[in-house]
């Protein structure tokens, strides 16, 4: 058991899924669908396996796996899951499952909507269990495209159009991760420069000894990008029109995991690997968080349409989990995922 | 005494008016014979330059002949391409030919 | 030993409703009956084991007291626990909530009869048990905040149990909101509480509080914390929930909203008593709101037509006479009053329940009249509710009210002791005037009446007989053994003062004999009355204009502010965010005329460029040879 590979297998059930349909007629609708819940439901329940796999006394990374992939630039196909990603992982099954369940009477272009969420599924799968950076920005471009085609294809239009929304959507997150682009390469840079050889695996950049000038440069350009994956006021306006244009499944996706990401890799790669630029650039993303909060908090009382009303308050509640992350102390840590995890499960709840 | 100075001039004098010819000309052939004016400034130079520089090697005339052979092609091709629009667009003028364009 | 046992079994008290909530909820809700058997089942085995826990902590020493915990979630910093605690004070509580609620259940078998929704009534019957009486068992301040929020949820469910109708969805959404500005104060207090103390725990924080003297920490503590019962209590200003809280159906206004929810402000008071006690400022505050609120309500109920309504002031004004006497330190007389009231009040209202059960559906008083004929049952036992409310000795509300009298006078509080005094008279007076024009009198269109089911007049005789009899456990002259049991350092008992028992009974026949001059014998006119005081009886009628005061406060600012914000989403940020966009966009149609499609511009731009180059590269090229 202790060698299978099971995070691969769980990364990779709905990609093989989504293999599968492409290679089907689009009028097997039925056999789509079950393909669809299916690989999903496998990822549900190993990554339940991994949950209570997990030995809580021992902590730290579990079930790694590495797979050395371009060495000279230090990268490698490596996984493996800890306190903060288990409960993510677990949440993104949860949610890609009832997505399916939820978009199971959907009539129009079934093989391009199922092949598209596992892509999606897969995708945010991908970005909380990856120990490599690349990998992990990897996946987390992934998740941009699929959320695109299903936000226009599939959306609707309501305050705005779905084009639109679904374009704003997607230029946001993709001029977030030039950002975090930035930051990732210059990590890497300057890493390879006092470790003395080339790296992308998270643990190891952890060892290496920045320069706090640095840290705070790099956290700065890490906090606009997955600040605006996360909604961070005043990077937020993507949030409520792409929830409100997006078809059901995605919504449940978009406000219950999507944004999760940035709240994670602000954990993961942010206050890890940059403890002092954290606390540096803290007091400034705490203001910013209370934006959030305040802000978002009140435009909902305006609101006649539910799902922006679900917009508006998962961009509020993301304020809390920002709050938690910029006062870098264990318990707001853990108050930052566990508020990931318990938000994660109310906005599919109520999508309508 | 002509040396070669006075063929560079030449040379010069003639592919300005090619080019002048090129950008300024309307008509499509007009166009075309200032290609031909260029091409043969390029060949007065090769000539002068061989015939000045290095006489033994006659390096320059071979591409002279060169030139001339591919100027011939581009001319047929140019004038059939020439004709191929004049079809469609009943005219020769370049202001008509805004085909590459957004 | 089975004491023992029971103890360690206590956890069960809140825990099988919670079951029996999961059971309605998955498996049962399609079978009405068998959800109602149920909940009441699980009820029931709560009261049986709530009666067992009062046998061994009032068979003992007054000091005796249970706790148990499991660490719930623990950090460096932060330590949580989930507890039970049981003292005289909860197994009280423990005692009145399942009675009550026992009742209620077994009363809305018949008030709720061929209702569609019966099962999911039951369900949150249920959860809303297990949630009060978590509450009332909890050992720290995190555990009842959850709790508390549980009830406050509940609370909303079956305010707005009917809620196809426009005016249950709005008051359910008023006791929602409302409740949450107290609870948020609260909250910041428990916040407070545990960043200077380090710890939730009852006990330790009364071990710790005592000696810790910096008044400048512990007064906001004490103001924040007192948030929470403004708010679940309806205290003034956050009274307005309440009223409008009847649209649920009769019985939960008798189970939450008179005898049990809205007595868990008073409760937490008495809880952390040890916390008040220690801020005559927040004392001050406290004895204040309830003697304010006690009168302001009693004098809306003066002029009320619903009968649920009149009943829902005089829970207020009641509610605001326990919190008085908390704030004048009589916190014995204060736990005394909730328990009385809780057991009059729910009869008062149950017994209007069977009232607007027969007339389906007709609340107001005017026309009812008469109903002394057709429902015997109902008639009596309200008037014995009526009479307890009024204070008339020997019934329950007597001994209470005194207390709490006896209780402001001997504090020194003479204003409020007649402040109190007046509020009695009133809640007399308004008792009756609803007894006499709705009971007796001529019958107005109320022909049809008759008797509810055995299954309603059984409760009701119960909680008569409750209310007749619960209040000689206090009486002076019983040797006053509830507050032998019930009491804190800080609580202070006076001894008994023969001049205010008279004075506060006379006062009470008084009202009662005003009402009877009045709407009874109809010597003096109620419409005259009304005519020589327009004013006053408009203000009173319309509550004050407080709900036109809140809505007018929410429209100015709350609207216009979320407008304000609204529009500076929409054109603020979303038009930098466009401007951005269409600055792209037009700069790329305007460039876009560089490239016309003349082949021969093109090939100037190549020229142009290719001179450039070839200048810089010749620059390049002279330097190095120069």
């Amino acid at each position: 058991m202790s060698d299978f590979p099971i995070l691969s297998v769980t990364l990779l059930l709905p990609i093989a899924g989504a293999v599968l349909i492409t290679m089907l007629s689009p009028t097997q609708k039925s056999i789509i669908r079950s393909i669809a819940a299916v690989s999903t439901l496998g990822s549900l329940l190993l990554s339940l396996v991994v949950f209570f796999g997990y030995d809580q006394l021992q902590g730290g990374l579990q079930m790694t796996e590495s797979i050395p992939w371009v060495r000279d630039l230090g990268i490698s196909y490596a996984l493996g899951v800890d306190g903060i990603s288990i409960p993510l992982l677990l949440l993104t099954n949860l949610i890609g499952f009832s997505a399916v369940y939820a978009s199971w009477h959907t009539q129009e272009r079934v093989k391009e909507f199922f092949v598209l969420l596992l892509l999606l599924i897969s995708g945010v799968m991908g970005t909380f269990i990856a120990t490599d950076l690349f990998i992990f920005f990897l996946f987390y471009e992934v998740v941009v495209i699929p959320i695109y085609l299903l936000v226009i294809m599939f959306g609707s239009s309501k305050r705005v159009t779905k084009e639109y929304a679904g374009m704003k959507l997607t230029i946001y997150l993709l001029i977030g991760s030039a950002f975090l682009l930035v930051g990732l390469i210059a990590l890497f840079v300057q890493a390879k420069a006092l470790l003395g050889f080339p790296t992308m695996d998270i643990n190891t950049l952890a060892r290496a000894d920045f320069s706090v000038g640095f840290q705070v440069f790099v956290y700065c350009l890490m906090a606009l990008g997955f600040g605006t994956l996360l909604s961070m006021f005043p990077f937020h306006a993507w949030s409520p029109d792409g929830y409100a244009g997006a078809p059901t499944a995605v919504s449940m996706i978009h406000a219950g995991v999507l944004k999760k990401i940035g709240g994670y890799g602000l954990i993961r790669i942010g206050l890890l690997l940059l403890p002092a630029g954290a606390r540096y650039v803290a007091p400034l993303i705490a203001i910013l968080a209370l934006g959030n909060v305040v802000y978002a908090g009140i435009i909902c009382l305006t609101q006649k349409d539910l799902k922006y009303i679900v917009g508006y308050s998962s961009v509020s509640h993301m304020g809390y989990v920002l709050l938690g992350i910029a006062s870098v102390n264990l318990i707001s840590l853990n108050g930052a995922v566990m508020m990931m995890f318990a938000m994660g499960l109310w906005p599919p709840c109520s999508s309508p | 005494m002509i040396g070669l100075n006075h063929y560079l001039l030449l040379g010069t004098v003639l592919f300005g008016i090619g080019a002048y010819g090129v950008f300024a000309k309307r008509n499509a052939i007009a166009v075309l014979m200032s290609i031909e004016l260029m091409l043969n400034a390029v060949n007065v130079n090769f000539v002068a330059i061989n015939r000045f520089l290095q006489p033994a090697a006659g390096m320059g005339q071979l591409f002279a002949i060169f030139v001339i052979v591919v100027a011939a092609a581009e001319v047929a091709v140019g004038l059939a391409l020439i004709i191929s629009i004049y079809r469609h667009r009943k005219s020769v003028d370049l202001n008509d030919f805004n085909l590459l364009k957004w | 030993m089975l004491i023992q046992d029971v103890m360690t079994f206590s956890w069960l008290i809140p825990v099988l409703p919670f079951l029996a909530f999961a059971l309605i909820g998955l498996f049962l809700h399609r079978w009405p009956k068998w959800s109602a058997a149920c909940s009441i089942a699980a009820i029931g085995v709560s009261f049986f084991l709530s009666v067992l826990i009062a046998v061994e902590i009032f068979g003992g020493d007054p000091g005796r007291a249970f706790e148990m915990s499991v660490r719930w979630l623990e950090m460096p910093g932060l330590k949580v626990d989930m507890g039970i605690l049981i003292d005289p004070l909860t197994a009280v509580m423990l005692l009145v909530v399942t009675t009550v609620a026992l009742l209620v259940q077994i009363y809305s078998l018949g008030y709720m009869e061929g209702d569609p929704g019966r099962a999911s009534y039951f369900a949150y019957q249920s959860i809303f048990a297990g949630s009060m009486l978590g509450l009332v068992m909890a050992s720290n301040f995190g555990q009842i905040f959850v709790f508390w929020e549980l009830v406050g949820m509940c609370s909303y469910l079956l305010i707005g149990f009917w809620f196809g109708r426009p005016s249950a969805r709005d008051a359910a959404i008023k006791a929602f909101v409302t409740n949450r500005i107290g609870d948020f104060g609260f909250l910041l207090g428990i916040l407070f509480l545990i960043i200077v103390f380090g710890t939730l725990n009852f006990g330790e924080l009364a071990a710790l509080i005592p000696d810790y003297h910096n008044l400048a920490v512990l007064l906001p503590i004490a103001v924040l914390l007192f948030f929470g019962p403004v708010g679940k209590s309806a205290q003034f200003p956050l009274h307005v929930w309440l009223p409008d809280a009847m649209e649920g159906p009769t019985p939960v206004s008798a189970l939450i909203h008179a005898a049990t929810m809205v007595a868990a402000g008073v409760y937490l008071i008495a809880r952390a008593f040890f916390i008040f006690s220690q801020v005559p400022q927040a004392m001050l505050l406290i004895a204040l709101v309830g003697g304010f609120t006690a009168l302001l309500a009693a004098t809306i109920a003066l002029v009320q037509n619903d009968i649920k309504r009149i009943l829902a002031y005089s829970t207020l004004s009641q509610l605001g006479y326990m919190v008085m006497a908390m704030g004048v330190g009589a916190m014995t007389a204060g736990m005394f009053h909730l328990r009385t009231h809780a057991f009059f009040k729910g009869l008062l209202f149950l017994a209007a329940g069977s009232v607007i059960h027969a007339l389906h559906g007709e609340q107001d008083i005017w026309k009812m009249g008469g109903l002394a004929k057709k429902m015997p049952i109902t008639t009596w036992t309200f008037v014995i509710g009526a009479l307890a409310l009024a204070g008339i000795p020997p019934l329950a509300g007597f001994w209470s009210k005194d207390e709490i009298l006896l209780g402001a006078f001997a504090g020194g509080y003479t204003g409020l002791y007649l402040l109190g005094s007046l509020v009695a008279f009133m809640t007399a007076f308004y008792m009756f005037r609803l007894i006499f024009i709705a009971f007796f009198g001529v019958s107005k269109g109320a022909e049809q009446a008759h008797e509810s089911p055995p299954v309603m007049t059984g409760p009701l005789v119960i909680l008569a007989a409750l209310s007749i009899g619960a209040g000689f456990v206090g009486s002076p002259w019983m040797g006053n053994v509830f507050g032998l049991y019930i009491s804190t350092p800080g609580a202070v008992h006076h001894p008994v003062n023969p001049t205010i028992m008279a004075v506060s009974s006379l006062l009470a026949l008084a009202g009662i004999g005003l009402a009877w001059l009045i709407y009874q014998k109809q010597a003096v006119s109620a419409e005259k009355l009304r005519q020589r005081w327009p004013a006053l009886y408009h203000v009173f009628l319309n509550k004050y204009y407080v709900d036109e005061f809140y809505a007018w406060l929410g429209k100015v600012f709350v609207d216009a502010g979320a407008r304000v914000l609204e529009w500076v989403d929409l054109k603020i940020i979303n038009g930098a965010v466009n401007g951005l966009a269409y600055l792209t966009g037009s700069s790329g149609r305007t460039l876009r005329y560089a490239v016309n499609g003349q082949v021969q511009s093109y090939a100037i731009w190549v020229m142009v460029g290719l001179v450039l180059l070839l200048a810089t590269v010749l620059k390049t090229v002279f330097t190095v040879l120069v």
